[in-house]
């Protein structure tokens, strides 16, 4: 297994720099290029939530980390912001609320669709929220999308 | 770098005053919906628009491109109007698929379908 590590400031200038070294990175390591924009994704998603939701103050840092092997990617990303949410109820209130989008347009709510868009293309995702940050960590395996 | 920089191109069509075709190039995320906003956002705004999107050259979209483009759907048609999505890529049509935007956008093939769904209906 080989990994990157990069650390960002939590500037959302410096995400579609590391979405695309991921992508790039997995594709060469046999992902295919649907899979690789899948993973740009789920790079984007994760790292958008972390530093708006998390990380506050300028000196703080959110980490992102890929490890690599035949099968698959594993992603983790890390910030240091003290927020509390429940990552599960907030996935099911998403999905509710796509639903709900069908019936009435006037229902509508800007925000809330990344986890949802992270969930259906990973094989798995873990979120850990804890008094230090959250670690939200995804697994996506190659050739074996989840959709 | 080998993607395109990030552009709203509009045309009108001819003798069709209510309907503005629009072509969203590059990537649509948190960095360009300021951009996309200063063109588009006016545009939604008209009473009884048409807005004939060819998203052919959007390389990229993610879930805050994607809010942008249903609240331009939302707002065309409380105007009365219309916002239609032509040929996205199968990459960015998946992403929609998966986040559920094509439960609510317009989306068709050509663009030659899109303006008949108007002038038609």
């Amino acid at each position: 297994m080989e990994s990157i590590k990069i650390n960002i400031p939590p500037n959302l200038n410096f995400v579609p720099g590391v979405r695309t070294l991921v992508a790039r990175t997995s594709f060469i390591y046999g992902f295919s290029e649907r899979e690789s924009y899948q993973i740009e994704t789920i790079v984007d998603e994760i790292c958008n939530n972390a530093i708006e939701h998390g990380s506050k103050s300028k000196e703080d840092v959110v980490t992102i980390e890929c490890c690599f092997d035949q099968e698959k990617v594993e992603v983790s990303v890390t910030d240091n912001g003290n927020k509390k949410f429940e990552p599960d109820k907030i996935i099911a209130s998403n999905l509710k609320l796509m639903e709900e989008e069908q019936k009435d347009i006037n229902i509508f709510e800007r925000r809330g669709r990344g986890l949802v868009i992270v969930k259906k293309l990973s094989d798995n995702l873990d979120i850990n929220v804890g008094e230090k940050g959250t670690e939200v960590r995804v697994i996506k395996k190659r050739g074996l999308t989840s959709l | 770098m080998d993607e395109e920089k990030f552009g709203v191109e509009v045309k009108n069509l001819a003798g069709y005053e209510d309907v503005k075709l629009l072509s969203i190039v590059g990537i649509l995320d948190h960095l360009t919906v300021e951009d996309a906003d200063k063109i588009i956002g006016s545009l939604v705004e008209k009473e009884g628009m048409c807005l004939v999107v060819d998203c052919s050259r959007l390389a990229y979209v993610n879930s805050t491109g994607l809010a942008t483009l249903m609240r331009y759907y939302i707002q065309a048609r409380r105007r009365k109007g219309s916002f239609k999505i032509v040929a996205p890529t199968k990459y960015v049509y998946e992403i929609m698929d998966v986040s559920g935007a094509i439960k609510l956008l317009e989306i068709y093939k050509t663009q030659e379908e899109a303006i008949d769904s108007w002038i038609k209906k």
